[in-house]
């Protein structure tokens, strides 16, 4: 399954690159931009598999900083087709133990532009990719690590104000469902791997402001 | 006749198999309840060890399924023997002296596998004899930070009635 996964994502990255290759040489008006962003991220639905599992600890840990790198190729004007790696981090600690998460996200983009004007650009944007769940956590001053995947999908909002002809202050929201079906953990020297029959949910809300550089 | 003794031998091996409930996660320590949540958990040397992963399923009709976590009491003796499966292959056994409510008592005989720990105390912060649940902390030299929130099962071979 996991290899089935990586499998989707390497034939959906091939079917943009084969696209852009088509679509420039279909229009003059190449267009790309990059972003980086920083902001908020919130695992809305709460997350489970902590070394705690207090509502008062989960809290903790569901509020925490999260940054991405945004690529977009716009061959038309209302369109843009690019690749979107966001992630994710927070941690906390308790009298046993304590947890570091790390959750990365990587989706090829489809993104819809609502308004495009020489100042200001808003983008609808939504892919499917992969999540990447890791948690470097501790159980009484033991190392315990925490690894998974699964596959999630994002949509999202981008505004951009271009104070120059190439650069621009943006806001952007994403929200990336996402759901782990097990995870393994590696503790005193063995796996465990660990079901989630009704899923252990790492999506997550970003609220983040960056810049970006269009040429 | 190869595949006769492979089948024989396979039907010999699952009259009693070992089953893992792979919903357990053994590398966290369980919460602490007093609700019969059928949890244990300890430190053996530092190292965490937590029940309810592992237990066994017996198909003959005369034996029992041992469950990852096994308390039974035995109200003659006024005492809890304890057997909980950590691992596919370690087993912690101790008997708890004399339980009683909201009070700390001793236990003894302390097993990791064949390895004799040292005697330690447990506090009950739970002994429902009605509804069958025990629940408490214990610890003592190598065995630390333990606790359990199970339902016991009474010593049926004691409850008897005797055959004079």
């Amino acid at each position: 399954m996991k290899h089935k996964s990586y499998y989707y994502i390497v034939l959906s990255i091939l079917f943009l690159t084969v696209s852009l290759d088509v679509l420039a040489q279909s229009t003059d008006r190449l267009q790309q931009s990059f972003a980086l962003h920083v902001g908020y991220g919130n695992m809305v639905k709460g997350t489970d598999g902590l070394t705690n599992s207090s509502s008062g600890y989960k809290d903790q840990l569901l509020q925490g900083f999260s940054w991405d790198a945004q690529y977009y190729f716009r061959p038309i004007k209302v369109l843009g087709i690019g690749l979107l790696y966001s992630g994710y981090t927070s941690d906390g600690s308790h009298e046993e133990g304590s947890d570091h998460l790390y959750t990365h996200y990587l989706a090829p983009q489809i993104g819809l532009y609502a308004v495009s004007t020489d100042y200001f650009t808003l983008r609808f944007n939504l892919g499917v990719g992969g999540m990447f769940y890791r948690n470097n956590s501790e159980v009484f001053g033991k190392e315990r690590r925490v690894k998974g995947a699964s596959i999630a999908a994002n949509v999202g909002v981008n505004a951009a104000y271009h104070f120059t002809r190439n650069w621009a202050i943006e806001a952007d929201i994403q929200y990336v469902p996402s759901q782990l079906g097990r995870f393994h953990s590696h503790y005193h020297d063995e796996k465990v791997t660990v079901k989630f029959p009704d899923g252990l949910s790492v999506s997550r809300l970003n609220l983040s402001a960056g810049l970006s550089y269009s040429f | 006749m190869k595949k006769l003794f492979l089948f024989l031998f396979l039907t010999i091996c699952c009259l009693s198999c070992t089953v893992e409930d792979e919903t357990v996660d053994i590398t966290v320590m369980p919460e602490a309840t007093t609700t019969g949540a059928e949890t244990f958990g300890c430190l053996v040397d530092g190292w965490l060890y937590v029940g309810g992963r592992y237990s066994t399923v017996d198909w003959r009709e005369d034996y029992d399924d041992t469950p990852s976590i096994n308390f039974t009491y035995s109200e003659k003796r006024n005492e809890m023997n304890v057997s909980a499966r950590v691992k596919a292959d370690i087993w912690i056994r101790y008997t708890i002296q004399a339980p009683k409510a909201g009070q700390e008592v001793s236990y003894i005989n302390a097993l990791f596998n064949e390895e004799e720990l040292e005697d330690g105390k447990v506090f009950i912060t739970r002994f429902d004899t009605k509804k069958k649940i025990i629940s408490g902390t214990f610890g003592g030299g190598s065995m630390s930070n333990g606790r359990f929130d199970v339902h016991y099962k009474i010593n049926k071979y004691e409850e008897a009635p005797k055959q004079e």
